[in-house]
Formats: C-alpha cells, structure tokens, sequence
C-alpha cells in the first residue's frame, strides 16, 4: 500500500545541499547528494548513519534552518520555513545550547509564547513537560548550572511543551547516561503510542532496532537502505553457537574448550548447526545448549558501510 | 507581533543578568557621581565638568554596551547553536532580528536610563537646574545607539564576532567624521579619493546629527524641531540596516 501526499508526515525528494568553503567560496563540498524519503504519520523513524553522513543537515532542511541547494521537502504538507509546519513540530538540536543565564522554567514559557500556546494552559503544559523529562526539579535553576544531560532533557521539553505532532529528534541519547537513555526511549515509546510522528538520527543501532517501525540508512549524502526494520532484518539466523559435551578429542579442531569437558562449536547457519548437531549425537555427545544471533540492523548497516567509498563526502 | 517581544523579553533577561553589564554600570555610575572631583584638574566650573563628564561617561558606556551587546546577540547565539531552537518555532526570521534589535535597545535604554537619572540628581545638586537641553541630548544618544546597535545586527548577520565588533567600531569613529572625511577628501587631487569621501559621507550615518552633547554642555537650547528631523535621521539608517540584516539572514544556512 502507497502513502499519499496527505498521510506523509515528512516527504523529501531528491534532496540535494552543497555549502561553498574556502575564503574565495569557490570550492564546494557535497553534503546530501540526492536524499529522498518518505516518513508516514504516526509512525517512528530512524534516520540512521555514520558521522558526517549527512543527518543533520537532512533534520536542519527539515527545520529551516538549512536551505536546499536543490530538490523539495515537505513537513506536515507545508514548506519547512511555514510557520504553520514549525506550530506543529518539535525540534531538539544535536547537542542542545540556550540562552545561559534564563531558567529551565523560562525557557520552557518563551517556547510555549513562540508557539502560541494559550495563556489558559501553558502553567499546566510546561509542568508536563518537566514532568515528562524528570527535571521538576531543576526548572528554576539557571541553565548555566545545568549538566549536559539537564540540558538534553530541557531540549526535550522544550520541543514537546507545544504539544507537536511530528517530533524531530537529532541525536536525542547524546549526552544522557544509562538511565536518561532508558527514560528517553520510554517517552519515544511512549508519545510513538500516542500516535505522534517521530524522526530521530543516531548512530546507535540498538537504539533504531528497539524504538523504530521504519528506518532509512544515509551515507555519504545518499540513502542507501530505506524500510520498515523488520524487513531488514530477516529471520534467518546468522551465526550459531551450539555448546557439546562428553565429545571425542579429534571431533573438532576448532572447538572451543569451555572448562568442565564441555566445549563450543560454531556454525554458520541454521542447516549447518543442524548438521552438527546430528553429528555430535551420532558420535555419543550431548548437546548443552544452542545460542543463535539473528541478522540484525548493525549488520545491515556493516554491510552498507562497507560498500560505500572511504571518502564519504564528495568535493566538487 | 507578540513573538518579537518574546524575543526582546529573552534578550533582555539574558543581558540583565551579565555580570559583565553590572560590573560596566557600577564602574560607569561610580565614574558619574565622582565627576566633581574632575573639577581638580580643570579650568571650567563645576557644573559644566559634571555635565562634560557625565555624558561623555554616558555615551562611552552605551556605546560599550551597544557593540558588546549587538554583536554578540547574533553571532554568539549562531556560534552557540541556540538560534536553532528559537528559529524551529513559529518565528520567522525577520522577527527573530527585531526582537533581538529591540531587546538589545531596551536593555540599553534600562541601564543608561539609570545612570542619567543619577547625572541628573547630581547636576540638579551642583548645578540647581535641569535644562531641557540634557534631555534632548539623552534622547539622541539613545537614537545614535539604536543606529549603532542596528549597525552591530547587520555585521553580525555576515561576519565572526570580532570582526563585526571592528566594523561597529569603525562605523561609530566614520560616523562622527563624516564631514571631515568630505571636505578633505574633496581638496584632494585624486578623482577616486574624492568620490570615495563623496560616496561614505552619502552612505555613513552622520553620528554628529545626533550628537547634542556639546549644546548641553554649554546650555545651548535646541529646536524641538531639530531633535525630530534628527530622530527620523537616525530611524531612516536603522531601518536601511534593519533591511539588510534581514537580506543577509534570511538567506544564510545555519550549520
């Protein structure tokens, strides 16, 4: 089933931006080198690369921020300079920064102002926003005095205090320890569950294997794998380990000695594992245990790194 | 509209809480209500050493202010990346650049505003009247400043910090020369020297309009009608630096 104009959160064709370098600005360096997607509403999206691949500067044409050297975005249906898209949107900047000397607090209310949210709820918005991130706490302290993963959280709050329906995330675990980086795939499962759209770069692949229903790969400027992740993924299993006992000394060269007679095998597929399995029971061993890995996103995105030139930027 | 005094509020609050504006405005008030003992070491009376030194202390530190302020209120927020934020909102880029013009003014007008009303008790002390004068020449002061901050918005809308700091400095030192830089370019041989005079006396704001410092340092009435045309003089040069600030901005990337 196609998605039309209308069902499309974010829709970028062809998307090209080169930014002029040098003092004469006569060289050019090649950012996205073509970058078409398509984000369906409600959905949670993994734009997923390795540095300098060109996810920020794909997030920032979707913000405004950047201009298009040529192709077209859409946001919500609008231009990503309308205000109207901007009303309905949610932002949180790679590496967050605000004004040093305003509260968490003020902050939060000039966001809501910005946004146009009415007097009569934005007290109640900016608690729930606060409350969302776990910084209550924190709402009267100067940003100065915050750490950097306060002022990620604030990030958050601050692009969700609108109440947006499409939410863009870059880089949102960036700066956040163990258990800021669960409470934050917590609040994207949980707003993904109130049916928002959220696009979120990162180049930790667990992160897009756990959260996302679809993910794009970019390198060098390009998108080079686009889907849903189960898709990607397969079911195949890619490596097998199967742990045998009471084995011959000449069974296997390449058995792996685990202590306590038992040792580990390896085979590289399901067929294969199955064969050594019949071979270790014809032999009289018995077989402790099987651990299969499944052909996961970072295989994916291995296997798409490795395609690719070195030279992941393209200098005209 | 409304966004644009959110805009201004933020400017305002961030600059208000500068350690470094507070220390300028201590050393500066300090430097205000001592300028009796100046009287030491000249040989005009001392109301009109309060009155020189007073203003002079007045128009050094809003000029201080205005390129420290101007420059970094742009720059510095594209160099710190939280122009992202802002600018993700619905904003537009034009009245993100007035918000932070009038912020920058505001915050201006706050703290010289403090320190002439200092200057004024002083005077009314030393001196035993207030000219309407002293007024006048405030009012312009905040004018020029609006010019120069303006000024400030436009280089840094192109430019590093440093090098739109230079700029606004070198437009402050033209600007007050405009006329000179005219006629002596003109006795000049050169065809090139004397349009390149011609050409900054035409394009400069002339800071000396609005400059009546030396009127109320000798009590020398002004026409109202002058500090108008003056007035509107300096608005024409802000909203020409406005414009192209806005040109400039609404086109750059903000990587």
């Amino acid at each position: 089933m196609t998605s039309t104009s209308g069902d499309l959160a974010i829709a970028i064709c062809d998307l090209r931006k080169s930014f002029a370098v040098g003092f004469a600005r006569i060289r050019s360096v090649t950012a996205l080198a073509g970058v078409s997607l398509s984000v369906p509403r409600g959905r949670t999206f993994g734009f997923l690369g390795p540095n300098g691949a060109g996810k920020s500067t794909t997030i920032k044409t979707l913000t405004g921020l950047i201009f298009p050297t040529s192709g077209t975005v859409s946001v919500l249906g609008k231009a990503p300079t309308d205000p109207e898209a901007h009303r309905r949107m949610g932002y949180l900047p790679e590496n967050p920064s605000f004004h040093d000397h305003l509260t968490g607090h003020e902050i939060l209310t000039s966001a809501c102002r910005l946004a146009g949210v009415a007097a009569s709820i934005r007290s109640e918005r900016i608690r729930d926003a606060l409350h969302q991130v776990q910084m209550q706490h924190a709402s009267n302290l100067q940003v100065r005095r915050y750490s950097k993963g306060m002022v990620q959280r604030l990030g958050i709050a601050q692009a969700l205090v609108h109440d947006p329906e499409l939410i863009i995330l870059d880089e949102p675990m960036s700066g956040l320890d163990p258990v800021g980086r669960r409470d934050m795939k917590d609040l994207i499962a949980g707003l993904h569950r109130q049916g928002r759209t959220i696009f979120f770069s990162t180049h930790i692949i667990s992160d897009v294997e756990e959260l996302c229903d679809e993910v794009a790969i970019v390198i060098g400027g390009r998108v080079v794998r686009h889907g849903k992740v189960s898709d990607l993924l397969g079911t195949e299993a890619r490596e097998v380990e199967v742990l045998a006992a009471r084995l011959p000394s000449d069974f296997s060269p390449q058995a792996g000695e685990l202590g306590t007679g038992s040792v580990s095998l390896q085979a590289a597929n399901e067929a294969d594992a199955r064969e050594l399995i019949e071979r270790i029971w014809s032999v009289g061993g018995r077989v402790i245990g099987v651990k299969t890995r499944r052909y996961g996103l970072e295989d994916v995105f291995l296997e798409e790194v490795a395609k690719q030139p070195a030279k992941m930027r393209i200098e005209e | 509209m409304s966004n644009v005094f959110v805009i201004a509020w933020m400017t305002f609050v961030e600059a208000r809480r500068n350690r470094i504006l507070w220390s300028l405005l201590f050393f500066c008030l300090a430097l205000v209500l001592t300028s009796f003992l100046f009287q030491e070491v000249t040989v005009a009376t001392l109301d009109r050493v309060i009155r020189d030194v007073g203003l002079a202390t007045l128009n050094g530190f809003g000029m201080l202010l205005a390129i420290f302020l101007g420059v970094s209120v742009v720059t510095r927020e594209i160099e710190r990346r939280t122009v992202y934020v802002l600018l993700s909102k619905p904003l537009g880029r034009g009245r993100y650049l007035l918000g932070k013009l009038l912020g920058v003014w505001f915050t201006l007008v706050i703290a010289l505003s403090a320190m002439f009303l200092a200057f004024l008790v002083e005077n009314a002390a030393y001196a035993g009247n207030t000219p309407a004068i002293l007024f006048q020449a405030f009012w312009l002061m905040l004018v020029e400043l609006l010019v120069v901050t303006s000024f400030s918005i436009l280089a840094s809308t192109f430019t590093s910090s440093a090098m739109s700091a230079f700029m606004t400095a070198s437009l402050v030192v033209a600007g007050h020369l405009t006329t000179d830089i005219y006629f002596f370019s003109s006795k000049s041989k050169s065809i090139l020297i004397k349009r390149s005079g011609a050409a900054l006396f035409y394009l400069l704001p002339n800071l000396e309009k609005l400059n009546l410092k030396t009127d109320a340092s000798l009590l020398r009435s002004v026409p109202a009608a002058q500090v108008c045309s003056a007035t509107a003089y300096g608005l024409v040069y802000v909203a020409a630096f406005f414009v192209l600030s806005l040109a400039f901005f609404r086109r750059r990337d903000l990587k």
